[in-house]
């Protein structure tokens, strides 16, 4: 049923390993279901960029074995797209020309219907001739996972893919995403380090060490769908918030140096609980609207100006 | 600093961000740092308070570079009309510039400044061309190949520090006094530095575009037509502006010891007799026109790669 395991996976770079620094990542062992959402989540430093990097082919793990849709994983595939951190469009390329990459490259003929489609899915029509340098990030980013999805990959990996967005660019593309994942049949790795985006996003999550790196703590989600910025509010989901920052917690304490990143996700937290209330209250209802008004072609206004201001 | 936005009205008309300090038509306010556009004020708007909308702003840049050379113009003529040097050593532009029209109309040792600028400028065309296409291929081939590298780096190594003029006596022995030296002078003297930029503009690729291609699918070749040589462009062009200055020097140089036509034959043969006014008119038609080739290739470069200096 796992359409993706990870067998006692160890990834050791140079000094590390036997003797040395303690492995990257050791004996991992992940089975991700299909059409189901995981999320990994750990301070930098954890080795969960490797593990995604290990996933989708551009490395070999030093052990154990990565198994995708029963085949052994010896390198990267379009069935196993990843989605950066960063956009990475090709600046030569239009927004259109970006989306289609992929599909030009496997020689058929270009079916630009399916690519416009994809286009109008991630809200960008009437974007298409744009050169990408003249969108703002969140609406590259979404150029990006439209490029990512319109080669109807088996698996989606995302790396940290709204960490280099503003706050608020991030909130819209997280609820966009979520819609988005029920339209879309595809199954998503997700790698972050904001503890609330990992829990919103996830039917499962799983929170990684440091040093070496290792699955700390494996939750299920069961929080129901659809889920919208106010579900960060609900109980449950500030249950299993406490309970992962704790995880993350003992394993920052473990690693020194790694602190800074969970004193700053409860710091937000702190903060929020009082003050966030009825900011939060607000928004509820908003996002919840919003959230048809995103999937739009139109797209928000500030984006838009983003576009033209330029 | 030419690289300037289209300016975005929204951008005052916002506020906060920027204050009302550069607002159109809003008071003048000393030291407000941004103009409208969000430029530096330039000198005329801080000591008049007058804003000035970017398309003016450009004129008066363009302007001050005209004055500039007006007022270079009017100390030579101050120079030349109170013989502080001989005339024969300093002509006045008056009769620099009759010693060009002459050239131009009659000749000069029965070559008219028309064919010297011809023959040079063939020259250097043919030379640099031949030096980026054969140069920007075997960068590519350095860069992709470790063995390549191996095999052509030491006599890069060894050959950069040579200076082209050095090679110019043995071409001679080698070639004779025809066009072919010449060229290769030109071709030896320019093809360094493009296959060097070229080797640059591979290594300074990020990985990740690789990888958003090969998660894609994208195969060895694809990777090489589809990422590589686009990537590579914008430093191939880099290159290539550094490389006309080198190519245009190589043959100034060349035309100076073995040649019987070209400009700096010209400025040669003219120094020889002391012609002063054809010699300046010489080197002043060499800057001119080494100055346009860098331009073309700049106007080249913005419509092959607009998207130069982006991502």
């Amino acid at each position: 049923m796992a359409v993706l395991s990870l067998r006692d996976v160890t990834l050791c770079y140079g000094d590390s390993g036997p003797g040395g620094r303690p492995a990257v990542l050791d004996r991992i062992d992940v089975e991700v279901a299909e059409q189901e959402f995981v999320t990994i989540l750990g301070p930098s430093g954890c080795g969960k960029t490797s593990l995604l990097r290990l996933v989708a082919g551009f490395e070999r793990a030093n052990g154990g074995s990565i198994v995708f849709d029963g085949k052994e994983v010896t390198g990267p595939s379009s069935e196993r797209v990843v989605v950066f951190q960063q956009p990475w469009l090709y600046p030569w390329l239009n927004l259109r020309e970006n989306v289609a990459f992929g599909l030009k490259l496997q020689k058929r003929k270009v079916d630009w219907q399916r690519v416009d489609e994809m286009i109008a899915t991630v809200g960008l029509s009437g974007y298409e001739k744009h050169a990408p340098y003249h969108l703002s990030g969140g609406m590259q980013q979404r150029a990006a996972l439209a490029r990512a999805l319109v080669m109807e990959p088996k698996l989606l990996l995302m790396d940290e893919p709204f960490g280099a967005l503003d706050a608020q660019t991030r909130q819209r593309l997280q609820e966009f995403l979520l819609d988005l994942w029920t339209r879309v049949d595809v199954t998503v790795v997700f790698i972050t380090h904001d503890v609330e985006e990992a829990i919103l996003l996830g039917d499962r999550m799983l929170i990684m060490s440091t040093s070496p790196g290792r699955i700390a703590l494996e939750q299920k989600i069961d929080i129901p769908r659809p889920r919208d910025e106010s579900t960060t509010l609900s109980a449950p989901f500030q249950q299993i918030r406490k309970q992962a920052l704790a995880t993350l917690g003992r394993v920052s304490i473990a690693a020194a140096g790694i602190t800074g990143t969970g004193d700053r996700s409860a710091g937000t937290d702190e903060g929020g609980s009082g003050g966030d209330a009825e900011s939060g209250g607000e928004r509820s209802g908003a996002p919840s609207g919003s959230d048809d008004v995103q999937v739009a072609p139109g797209v928000t206004m500030d984006e838009d100006l983003a576009v033209r201001g330029w | 600093m030419t690289q300037t936005r289209p300016s975005v009205p929204s951008q005052d008309a916002g506020g906060p961000l920027i204050g009302s300090l550069g607002a159109p038509g809003g008071p003048p306010v000393p030291g407000g740092p941004a103009a409208p556009g969000g430029r530096k004020l330039s000198v005329f708007e801080r000591v008049t308070h007058v804003r000035l909308t970017e398309r003016y702003a450009k004129w008066g840049r363009q302007l001050s570079t005209v004055m500039v050379l007006v007022g270079a113009l009017a100390i030579w003529e101050i120079l030349a009309a109170v013989k502080v040097f001989p005339t024969v050593a300093l002509p006045s532009p008056q009769s620099v510039w009759d010693s060009f029209t002459l050239t131009v109309t009659k000749g000069y040792l029965n070559k008219t400044m028309g064919q010297d600028v011809a023959y040079s400028v063939v020259r250097v065309a043919v030379g640099f061309v031949g030096a980026v296409i054969l140069g920007v291929p075997i960068g590519l081939l350095m860069a992709e190949s470790k063995l390549v590298h191996r095999i052509i780096d030491p006599f890069l190594q060894l050959g950069r520090p040579v200076p082209p003029l050095a090679y110019i006596p043995l071409f001679v022995v080698w070639f004779g006094l025809g066009e072919l030296p010449k060229i290769l002078l030109i071709l030896v003297g320019t093809i360094p530095i493009m296959i060097i930029s070229t080797i640059g503009g591979v290594r300074n690729i990020p990985a990740q575009r690789y990888e958003v291609a090969r998660c894609l699918g994208a195969k060895r070749r694809q990777l090489f037509l589809n990422v590589t040589l686009p990537s590579t462009l914008p430093e191939i062009f880099t290159g290539m502006k550094v490389g006309i200055g080198i190519a245009w020097t190589c043959l100034v140089a060349a035309e100076l010891i073995a040649a019987s036509v070209g400009l700096g034959w010209l400025v040669e043969q003219a120094a020889t007799q002391l012609q002063t006014g054809i010699v300046i008119a010489g080197i002043i038609v060499i800057g001119i026109l080494g100055y346009l080739m860098e331009l073309g290739i700049r106007l080249l470069e913005r419509v092959v790669i607009p998207w130069r200096g982006h991502g």
